[in-house]
């Protein structure tokens, strides 16, 4: 099923316009809200869906861990989750131009790549593939482009006729599929954690240390992390992208992706969870350490920390993607399609390094021997 | 730095002129009254000075007469220091301090220090051969009950008597007054490589051109290294961006005291170090005033 945002005023192709947010009709201007349009996706609820614990819930619970905690099952809305069916081999024709659309089995939105007409995969957007929200690109070409160049000049390390940022191949916009993680983290740690007085009393300085058994347990709920689902996108420049201004989440509907391309999720919440675990573990931890405070030295006896999912929603976030072609060699940056982010490795310059490196040298060095000078001087 | 060194302790003899001045004129003055006088006028020196009152007038009279008496016969001063002052330097300075302050060359001092239960014995000059640290220790186990019972007198005279008997006993002597020994008889005095490596301050090793050289060559690579990981941009979002704060908090705490420790080191000193031990494994040091001294302490 091939959709396509055809103008009822005068039958030209219309896509997303960033700037209002509306549907555009780019040759006489006509506009359409997309909130009001009827939406095509029913996300269907399966009743089947039944709660699994998984291993470390069951180990929580053995452990009479959860026992401070409410019910996790009370507040937890499984994802909703239908047979997942690979779309047979079927061919898109352009419902512009009647031409073959050209996808991978992963595109959900693309232009026609005769006609030049955004096209939207309606069937490949639907049931488990349904997107549920959606963050409209607020930044368009040309701002990327612009936003681009002046990164480019902005380099420290990068070298001169890289800066003139001239080499643009191509910069698309991409809808990215990511997984929107409701997690909760619990954790508990006993430690052993010491003050340390130090006075003097005659010819002796005294070290009192007083010995402190710390506990502490927290209940931490996160909200929205945000995960990339596509095999393709690099995770850690993915994971630079942020932050993402929720506000501007919007329930999917499909005519946001008019014009732009868009693909669908790799890996579904599941699959990325030992991904999430092993993001939020670290943050749950840091969260239980700021709240020993008071001590000089903290030793802990033991920590556990549990994360679990409560919820996903599969999002499609707004990414532009800039290749540059440098000596023969592409550099590929992402942009952050609402906020501008820039993330990539831009080439460096050998000759920066250097002249950086020696001049930081140089400057501290300076200042050392100002200081020895001054002090060294002005006493003897 | 070395020239800082030069003008401390260039101040520091200026100082200690200054104060030791006064007792010079008071014995020019004392000597001067006696052969105008032309009759033999023992110079008075008070030898009690019991600061803490742990005596009673007649105690304080007896003990004087006592002192004046034994150290005729034994060719040496007698001195019992005694304070309660919490803000006193520790026991071995003090009776240096003392030392420095009278410059009495023959003398044994004892100092009791009611506010640490110190007691301290020093013996300088004649009584730093006679009265070597060995000698000391046993005339200090002899007065520490009499002391811990505040029989205060007759620890007093006890101290008095037993230094006065050892200093005619003329066995077993110390004569090496150099105390740059510790008890395994290494050498530490002012050549061994410790107190040149103590030469060296911090400071003149944060001088050091090629110290700084090296620091700046790594200020530089970290600054660098820095800038190329970020290049790329960097994570900029962390736990606290996505923490439902409404929803998230601790919700157990406990804080309980367990025990407490002390220990406890000496305050370093610069000039003399206490507790020095000769060749012979007796103790001793040396005052700033440069008067060497045999020494023991201990608690009552």
């Amino acid at each position: 099923m091939v959709v396509h945002y055809k103008c009822p005023n005068c039958g030209a192709d219309m896509a997303f316009d960033s700037q209002t947010g509306l549907l555009r009709c780019g040759s006489c201007g006509r506009t359409e809200k997309i909130d009001k349009m009827e939406s095509e996706n029913h996300i269907h609820q399966d009743e089947s869906t039944t709660f699994e614990m998984d291993e470390e819930d069951k180990k929580a619970s053995e452990a009479a861990f959860d026992n401070d905690y409410t019910d996790p099952s009370d507040a937890d809305e499984p994802t909703s989750y239908s047979t997942f069916k690979e779309n047979e081999a079927s061919e898109y024709h352009c419902k512009n131009c009647g031409a073959i659309l050209i996808t991978d089995a992963l595109t959900t939105a693309t232009t026609c790549s005769f006609c030049g007409a955004g096209v939207v995969l309606g069937d490949r957007l639907t049931g488990a593939l349904a997107p549920a929200k959606v963050i409209p690109f607020t930044i368009s070409k040309e701002q990327a482009q612009e936003a681009f160049k002046k990164w480019c000049k902005k380099g420290l390390l990068t070298p001169r006729d890289f800066m003139t940022a001239d080499r643009i191949k191509n910069i698309t916009g991409l809808y990215v599929p990511f997984w929107l993680y409701d997690v909760n983290g619990r954790g508990e740690a006993h430690a052993v954690c010491t003050r340390v007085r130090t006075y003097t009393m005659g010819d002796w300085i005294y070290t009192e240390t007083k010995y402190y058994d710390v506990y502490r347990k927290v209940d931490l709920n996160y909200l929205k992390i945000p995960f990339d689902a596509s095999k393709k996108m690099d995770d850690k420049m993915m994971d630079k992208l942020e932050p993402y201004q929720y506000a501007n989440l919007k329930d999917f509907n499909m005519p946001y992706l008019a014009g732009y391309i868009a693909e669908k999720y790799d890996y579904d919440d599941t699959q990325l969870l030992p991904r999430v675990k092993e993001r939020v573990i670290p943050y749950v931890d840091s969260y239980i350490h700021s709240t020993i405070s008071g001590y000089h030295t903290v030793n802990y006896q033991n920590k556990d920390i549990y994360v679990r999912q409560k919820h996903a929603d599969y999002t499609l976030f707004p990414v532009w993607m800039v290749c540059y072609d440098y000596k023969q060699a592409d550099h590929i940056f992402a942009m952050n399609g609402q906020t501008g982010k820039i993330v990539g490795k831009p080439p460096l310059s050998k000759a920066k390094i250097a002249a950086w490196f020696t001049g930081i040298s140089a400057a501290s060095f300076l200042v050392m021997q100002l200081l020895t000078l001054l002090f060294g001087g002005g006493i003897s | 730095m070395k020239i800082m060194n030069k003008v401390i302790s260039l101040l520091f003899i200026l100082v200690l002129c200054f104060t030791l001045l006064p007792v010079f004129i008071n014995k020019a003055s004392a000597k001067a009254e006696e052969t105008s006088s032309g009759a033999v006028v023992t110079e008075y020196i008070q030898h009690i000075y019991d600061e803490a009152g742990l005596l009673s007038t007649e105690d304080l009279a007896s003990l004087e007469d006592m002192c004046i008496e034994y150290g005729e016969e034994a060719g040496i001063d007698f001195f019992v220091l005694t304070h309660n002052n919490s803000n006193a330097v520790d026991g071995d300075k003090y009776i240096e301090n003392f030392v420095d302050r009278t410059d009495y060359d023959n003398s044994v001092i004892l100092l009791v220090d009611m506010y640490h239960r110190d007691v301290v014995l020093q013996g300088y000059g004649l009584a730093e051969t006679y009265l070597h640290s060995g000698r000391l220790d046993d005339i200090r186990y002899e007065i520490t009950d009499y002391l811990t019972n505040a029989n205060y007198a007759k620890a007093f005279k006890i101290f008095i008597e037993d230094s006065a008997a050892y200093m005619k006993d003329d066995s077993d002597l110390n004569y090496d007054h150099d105390y740059s020994y510790d008890q395994n008889g290494n050498y530490t005095g002012s050549y061994s490589p410790e107190t040149q490596y103590n030469d060296t301050t911090p400071e003149d090793v944060l001088t050091n051109p090629i110290f700084q050289l090296v620091t700046s060559l790594i200020i530089g690579g970290i600054v660098v290294g820095v800038m190329v990981y970020n290049s790329g941009g960097k994570m900029t979002t962390g736990g606290q961006t996505y923490l439902d704060r409404n929803h998230s908090g601790l919700i157990g705490r406990r804080d309980n005291y367990i025990r407490t420790t002390v220990t406890r080191v000496r305050k370093p000193t610069q000039n003399n170090k206490p507790g020095g031990f000769n060749a012979g494994g007796f103790r001793g040091g040396m005052s700033i005033g440069g008067h060497s001294h045999s020494s023991s302490r201990g608690k009552f």
